[in-house]
């Protein structure tokens, strides 16, 4: 457990850290402060301290007192008593990075950007960038006011203490500003630079997050269902702006994304059972645990399930079903350990396993999609002819005959 | 010959940050501190200070500096603002030693059960934290919605407050 705090530590990694220096890091990890980050010149915002130097030093005072350490590293010191709010010179995005949670709203981009690539429509280089910065800020605003709300949970638990609101390094009001400016630039871009479906399904699942699994989360295990929707709308938006409807592909996505919640959020808390509990959060892990390992089997069968379904309905072509069953039905396996056995190691061999699915079954539905052009411009003269008016265009370019070309170009 | 050269080369490699970690070492080594050792007085800081986790509430403890200047708004954030710090602090104390009173009772229990094994299971440990979560359902319900609005509450008073000082700084030019 240490091991994988001291990974996800903010601390620099200097190059040639002296053997005092490490053995400072890891005994002080359970303490150890969240400020300590490289920093460069600046001013703190009290205005009466001067940061100088270019390397942090790793401190290892305690919760008893201060410990002054002179190492070599460094020569910068975090005393226990900061000014609030506070922030490293030059850390201001580094910050916002922090309170947007940037690694979860990345994979909500991407999940996104794959929804965008899925659609059997014209791929628009600009739509297509609106859509996922788009994306990508109204998501950041969820994860800010999430934060804002959760100050005294979050302090309870190991994993969400180093946080910058819980820190004091950032205030509430700029927190709550930060989201707001997030959401409206977001859902701005979204609505005109994409379209109203789109922009729709982002306020949709904003306030979903915010108002519903939030609050949600302490009140009932219900939450794990509403937060499995919240993960599934991002690549619907994608769909949605590229195609401008949810057709059944869509939807297949979807279900494919909320059922692949299910074992990796189970996976996950199992072993944060006594975390959650003592901060008053109601997760099947902990109040159900026999309910929690039949869902993660359960989810893992509905994913091969739906796998199979895709070529059915025309989304992909009959590779898909074949390549995916290895993927599925190894993850099935692990979710019948998990349901087994039932400890620790299961729990962690099935999370770090649907950490690599997802990624690779959406990269095996991108590839085995159906309308998949690699063609000149005979075949598009080939396309079906009837009353509505169709525009056929012609690849210019190498690339347009690369790229997935809608059938019938109707203006969305 | 080859391999001299080459693991000569590489040693001067080698070399080149040791010199620049000599240098670095060479200069005086002066500490810059940021922040402050001990819980500081609110009216001697020029803003607000956040001290180390409480032991027992795992709450980080504020200092909310006192300016002679503050206005009546001001004064009342602050006021408040000490007072929902306070309140939080109590409950999460009171709520921990209960967690960590009833997790020995518990474990205690297992033992005197009898049980052969030594170490109570994570499995058996599970049954703890489900009866406790259940047993405060309706308390963690209650301070969740207390939390939410006096949350909220301090929202708005520190956009009142931002908006004040905004305004007053504009003003001052003028004046």
């Amino acid at each position: 457990m240490i091991g994988v705090l001291v990974r996800r530590s903010t601390w620099d990694y200097l190059a040639a850290p002296s053997s005092k220096c490490q053995l400072i890091r890891l005994t002080a990890t359970v303490s150890r402060r969240p400020w300590e980050e490289p920093s460069t010149q600046g001013v703190s915002s009290c205005g009466n301290v001067k940061l100088l130097s270019s390397i942090s030093c790793k401190n290892s005072s305690s919760l008893a007192g201060v410990k002054k350490e002179q190492t070599r590293c460094g020569r910068l010191e975090y005393l226990d008593w900061m000014p609030s709010p506070f922030t490293n010179a030059g850390k201001t995005m580094s910050n916002y990075k922090k309170l947007s949670k940037f690694r979860l709203t990345s994979l909500v981009v991407i999940t996104a950007m794959g929804g965008y690539a899925m659609a059997p429509a014209a791929f628009d280089i600009s739509t297509f960038a609106m859509c996922a910065l788009g994306t990508g800020l109204v998501s950041a605003a969820a994860n800010s006011i999430n934060q804002y709300h959760e100050v005294p949970f979050d302090s309870q638990m190991s994993r969400t203490k180093n946080r910058v609101l819980v820190t004091g390094q950032m205030t509430p009001l700029h927190s709550i500003g930060f989201a707001i400016a997030s959401a409206s630039t977001g859902l701005c871009l979204l609505y005109f630079g994409v379209n109203g479906l789109t922009a729709a399904l982002g306020a949709g699942n904003l306030l979903l997050y915010t108002c519903v699994y939030t609050p949600m989360k302490r009140v009932s295990i219900l939450n794990t269902w509403v937060g499995s929707i919240v993960g599934a709308i991002p690549p619907l938006m994608g769909w949605a702006g590229c195609a401008g409807t949810l057709d059944v592909g869509a939807w297949i996505l979807a279900g494919l994304l909320y059922a692949w919640q299910f074992p990796h959020f189970n996976a996950l808390s199992w072993n944060l059972r006594p975390d959650y509990s003592r901060a008053g959060y109601r997760m099947m892990a902990v109040t159900n645990p026999s309910l929690c390992r039949r869902t993660a089997l359960r989810y893992t069968m509905a994913i091969s399930g739906l796998s199979l379904l895709a070529p059915i309905f025309d989304v992909t072509n009959v590779w898909f079903a074949l390549e995916t069953m290895p993927l599925n039905l190894y993850f099935c396996y692990l979710a019948y350990e998990f349901h087994q056995k039932s400890d620790s190691g299961s729990s962690r061999k099935l999370f770090r396993f649907s950490l690599l699915h997802l990624p690779v079954l959406m990269l095996l539905f991108l590839v085995n999609k159906k309308n998949w052009y690699f063609t000149s411009s005979e075949q598009e003269e080939t396309t079906i002819m009837d009353n509505k008016t169709i525009s056929i265009h012609p690849p210019t370019s190498g690339l347009g005959s690369v790229l997935p070309v809608a059938v019938a170009a109707v203006p969305r | 010959m080859y391999k001299c050269t080459t693991h000569r080369t590489f040693g001067q490699l080698q070399l080149w940050p040791r010199w620049y970690a000599k240098a670095v070492e060479n200069e005086p080594k002066k500490s810059q501190t940021v922040g402050l050792a001990q819980r500081p007085d609110p009216e001697s800081v020029g803003c607000d200070y956040i001290g180390p986790p409480d032991p027992d509430s795992n709450l980080r403890p504020y200092v909310r500096h006192y300016n002679n200047r503050e206005t009546p708004l001001a004064k009342k954030l602050r006021l408040r603002r000490i007072e929902i710090d306070a309140w939080n602090n109590d409950f999460w104390t009171k709520h921990n030693k209960r967690f960590y009173q009833e997790k020995e009772d518990f474990i205690q229990l297992h033992k005197n059960a009898g049980t052969a094994s030594q170490d109570i299971t994570a499995d058996s440990m599970s049954v703890f934290y489900k009866s406790f979560l259940d047993k405060n359902r309706r308390m963690h319900i209650m301070y969740n919605i207390s939390w939410y609005l006096k949350n909220v509450e301090l929202l708005v008073l520190a956009f009142q407050v931002f908006l004040q000082k905004l305004l007053r700084r504009e003003k001052k030019p003028t004046q």
